[in-house]
């Protein structure tokens, strides 16, 4: 007989033992098996080799003997011997990167399963690339269901960190990924997010300042990842009739969102501005909610101050 | 009746100075002595502007720091700008944190009236610990003085110091001081003097052993007094035309070295030379002082006045002296009248002594 006439044959007689197991079965998952010429009771279970698959654990349901190929085949239903899912491939953020998010988010791809069993998966975060000393260095180990993580908590800047992933089926891990690493560049970042002050026309012997919001204050937003300090200097005195270093021309600083600056440590009341950096702002905080302060001046007018335009550049130094 | 001036105040800054930052703010550097250290930041352009941005540095080390750059120019199509800086860290420095800064100042454009201007630092800052912080010692000989410098690197005392110098002559000990235990306080500078020693010109080394229970060191340190010389006195007298003439010399050699010395003399016609002449090879030793002598040929130099030229060479020095000169035709005559009175004093004696004597004789 011909190799090809006995395969047909064999499909044939294996189809209409599939229909016959239970569909109900929750731990049907293979079907089809051919054994050695030992034979099998039904309602017993056995180490199966598959005819289209892997070696499987199964209740026999029904069996043939073909004598003269000296082979059983027939149908089971039970579990598959169970194989651990494959090795995750990492995605973001790429290997040997750097970044400013503190909060970092890592992406992976989703690992294959031979078993197709729902996958969840593990990932471990650390400063040591061996992720070998767990009561100081793994920063953590999440078990996620997706393909992404975001870190809860801050990372520290201007640290290398080594991150791994590996599938679970339940039952068992797969390998780890391989390591990658990744860096939170610290930054320091400030934006000026109101630009503008314009006092307009004023008249001498009256003091002009920003507290009221006519005009509005200078808001200063800490756009960078790590807390900031701000010195504030005058190149020189705008007042013709004043030097610097006096009541006529001042600064301070507040809240411009609650808990944005260090209140006790800035400079919250009024002081002179001079030509030499003074501290202004202290602790200047960068998370979202937290980020913006205001900086007021006042500008006190004297009578015997001529008219015209006036000219002085304030810095602001971040430190 | 009352003037109030009516004036316009207004501070404005332009757009493009409304942000700035740079990432990673600062860089660390656990020190090392001698460390060469490359390193980089980024400035960061959010607003995508076209600005110069001028770098300079300042704080508490910053000939340590070199920019490679003083200024850059941000691009609108670069978001991030490098900038690359080396540090060279010296052989040792106070314990402690040191912290200096790259200034990132953007060079907008002037605002009229009141403007504001948004500068930022990237902080340099260099640890060093406890046992890269050596104490300082300087040492100095100056006008029969010995000054030493000495600081304490540390944030701690120091207890029971003890200073030993040997000065040293090549290997023979001329001179050991002893100084007296001493305290030091966290960083504290001292500076102590010694007077009296009283050194010739040459290369000395001082030996110096400190020790207490948190230093114990020596080391050598070369010291140089004054400078290599040697000095060349002629004594010139009487030079005469078409004569080989010779001219004794004092050579001292004014150093602490053995030194090999070589004279050069020649006579010169303006600027042309005439004749020369040049000793052998002579060694001194140090501080040796001989006396030698020097033949100048002047045959066929006519009578006259010329320069008369000394070359002292030794080690790659070479030192020149002139002198101005007149050869004589010969002796001059004023000096041959000068002998003839001496010479009939001498018969009128010898007349006279012979004239006693006949008369001695004839009395006899």
């Amino acid at each position: 007989m011909q190799k090809r006439e006995l395969i047909l044959i064999m499909l044939f007689l294996i189809i209409p033992l599939a229909f016959a197991l239970p569909a109900s079965s929750p731990s049907y998952n293979a079907n089809i098996f051919i054994g050695g010429s030992g034979g099998y009771s039904t309602s017993s279970s056995y180490v199966l080799d598959l005819l289209l698959g892997q070696p499987a654990v199964g209740i026999i349901n029904s069996s043939t003997y073909l004598g003269y190929l000296g082979f059983f085949y027939g149908a089971y239903y039970g579990t598959g011997i169970n194989q651990p899912p494959g090795k995750v491939r990492l995605k973001l953020p790429v290997d040997n990167s750097s970044g400013t998010d503190r909060t970092p988010t890592f992406e992976w791809y989703a690992a294959s399963d031979q078993n197709q069993d729902p996958l969840t998966y593990e990932i471990q975060v650390s400063k040591d690339k061996t992720f070998s000393d767990p009561g100081q260095q793994v920063l953590f180990t999440h078990s996620i269901s997706g393909l992404t993580h975001t870190a809860v908590s801050n990372f520290d800047v201007n640290t290398e960190f080594y991150w791994k992933v590996r599938a679970n089926d339940s039952t068992v891990y797969g390998d780890w990924s391989n390591v990658w690493n990744h860096t939170i560049e610290s930054l320091s970042s400030i934006e000026l997010i109101s630009k503008t002050l314009d006092f307009g026309n004023i008249s001498g012997g009256r003091s002009y300042d920003t507290t009221g919001g006519t005009p509005l204050p200078f808001v200063l937003r800490n756009t960078g990842n790590i807390i900031v300090n701000v010195t504030i200097n005058a190149s020189n005195a705008p007042l013709e009739t004043r030097p610097l270093n006096t009541q006529y021309f001042q600064t301070k600083t507040d809240d411009f969102e609650a808990n944005s600056i260090d209140l006790v440590n800035s400079k919250t009341d009024w002081m002179n501005l001079t030509n030499e950096p003074i501290p202004l702002i202290k602790e200047m905080n960068w998370e979202d909610a937290n980020d913006e302060a205001r900086i007021d001046i006042r500008i006190d007018l004297p009578n015997n101050e001529p008219g015209g335009q006036k000219n002085s550049t304030l810095t602001l130094e971040v430190e | 009746m009352k003037f109030y001036f009516l004036i316009c105040i207004a501070i404005l800054i332009i757009p493009n100075a409304a942000s700035i930052g740079v990432r990673p703010h600062e860089t660390i550097i656990d020190f090392l002595p001698n460390l060469e250290y490359n390193s980089s930041f980024k400035i960061v352009n959010d607003e995508n502007t076209t600005r110069e941005i001028k770098l300079s540095v300042l704080g508490s080390f910053p000939e340590m720091i070199k920019l490679k750059e003083n200024s850059i120019m941000q691009k609108p199509e670069n978001e991030l700008d490098l900038v690359h800086f080396s540090i060279t860290l010296p052989e040792t420095m106070d314990e402690g944190i040191h912290q200096s800064s790259i200034r990132i100042n953007p060079q907008d454009e002037k605002s009229t009236g009141l403007g504001l201007a948004l500068v930022m630092n990237h902080a340099v800052i260099i640890k060093v610990a406890p046992e890269y912080s050596r104490l300082l010692f300087d040492f100095s000989y100056e006008g029969q003085k010995i000054r030493m410098r000495l600081k304490n690197p540390r944030n701690e005392f120091i207890e029971d110091l003890k200073i030993t110098l040997v000065i040293l002559d090549k290997e023979n000990s001329i001179e050991s001081i002893h100084f007296q235990p001493m305290k030091m306080a966290p960083l504290e500078i001292k500076e102590i003097e010694q007077k009296n020693i009283k050194l010739k010109p040459g290369i000395y080394n001082v030996n110096y052993d400190v020790k207490s229970k948190k230093f114990n060191f020596s080391n050598i340190k070369e010291f140089i007094i004054g400078k290599k010389e040697i000095s060349l006195i002629p004594k010139i007298d009487n030079l005469l035309a078409n004569k080989i003439n010779r001219i004794p010399a004092s050579i001292e050699n004014i150093w602490n070295e053995k030194t090999k010395v070589v004279i050069q003399m020649g006579i010169l016609n303006g600027t042309s030379l005439l004749k020369d002449f040049r000793t052998q090879e002579m060694s001194f030793s140090p501080y040796e002082k001989r006396n030698i002598d020097l033949y100048l040929e002047s045959q066929n130099i006519p009578p006259g006045n010329y320069t008369l030229r000394f070359l002292i060479s030794y080690d790659k020095e070479k030192i020149k002296t002139e002198r101005q000169i007149e050869l004589l035709g010969q002796i001059k005559q004023s000096q041959k009248i000068e002998i003839v009175p001496m010479i009939l004093g001498i018969l009128i004696v010898i007349i006279l002594v012979m004239l006693l004597l006949y008369l001695k004789r004839r009395k006899e």
